[in-house]
């Protein structure tokens, strides 16, 4: 007996230019629904962030021999959040109220002691 | 003394580590390696001696973090000028000098690889500021070095937040 596979409904609101991309994927790709397609991006994104947590740099290479490199800061954040973990900080309001006084401001200068280990003089 | 700071592995040797504050202490040889590889939740930088490289000085644990408060209207003014909803931030949630080796800069020494990281994170990913949990009588050592109380902890905390904008600290370098 073959088991029915539950599949999930996936609704998204698409600007404009993003949905004339959809369809012009979908005719470029020869992709019927808009489920294979998701599908089909799913399974590259997928790809991309394992060969980045891998270590991998993902690249095109043209006729020249010349290397681009793609990053998207959406897949590196994922790759370092793989070295480096990510924790919730608990925040009174008061405290925050303050911090975003902080980082509304300009940054400040740096002190001497700062200057001192960041050199190393 | 020639020292290297790099990522805590299995064979460091913890258990002898005394920084004078038993949290501290017992942070590094219970939790720390299991924190990190376990359930990836710190990251921990050992200070080590060339000569005696697994023989731990000093530490700091770094986690990511961001900050994310459309319910606090003073944030909600900065995240508008924002492309993002949430300020990304590192946690410095760690730093330990072993009291056998105090007084030799070594504080200043993992601070400033907690800021290099940092820095480096920055530059991959974006990345704003810097948060520490200082106890209090650490409060004025973070001081000299730029980090700013944020008033407003959570009553009884045995600890003081303390920020610094990473951009101060990339102009510390030029």
């Amino acid at each position: 007996m073959v088991k029915e596979r539950a599949l999930m409904r996936f609704q998204a609101d698409l600007s404009p230019k993003d949905a004339a991309i959809l369809d012009s994927l979908k005719s470029e790709l020869d992709i019927r629904s808009n489920a294979e397609l998701l599908a089909q991006a799913l399974a590259i994104l997928s790809w991309l962030v394992r060969e980045r947590r891998s270590g991998h740099t993902v690249a095109s290479i043209d006729k020249e021999n010349r290397v681009r490199e793609l990053v998207s800061p959406f897949v590196e954040r994922a790759v370092l959040d793989y070295r480096l973990p990510r924790v919730e900080i608990d925040w009174t309001p008061e405290e925050l109220a303050n911090l975003a006084r902080l980082a509304a401001g300009e940054p400040s200068e740096p002190t001497k002691d700062l200057i001192a280990i960041m050199t190393g003089r | 003394m020639a020292l290297h700071i790099g990522q805590l592995k299995k064979e460091h040797l913890r258990a002898a580590f005394d920084c004078g504050n038993l949290t501290l202490n017992d942070y590094l040889r219970r939790y720390a390696w299991q924190n990190q590889e376990r359930h990836q939740i710190g990251t921990t930088y050992v200070a080590v001696e060339e000569s005696q490289p697994l023989v731990v000085l000093g530490y700091h644990t770094l986690a990511m973090s961001e900050i994310s408060c459309h319910s606090v209207p003073e944030l909600s003014a900065v995240l508008k000028r924002l492309p993002y909803s949430a300020i990304p931030a590192v946690l410095l949630a760690r730093l330990a000098v072993d009291v056998r080796f105090s007084g030799h800069g070594l504080g200043r020494k993992l601070l400033a690889d907690a800021f290099n990281c940092s820095l480096e994170i920055g530059r991959q990913v974006g990345c704003r500021c810097l948060i520490v949990d200082a106890y209090a009588s650490a409060v004025h050592w973070y001081s000299k070095f730029g980090l700013i109380e944020i008033p407003g902890a959570r009553f009884g905390a045995n600890t003081k937040r303390m920020f610094i904008d990473l951009r101060t600290v990339e102009r510390a370098r030029i």
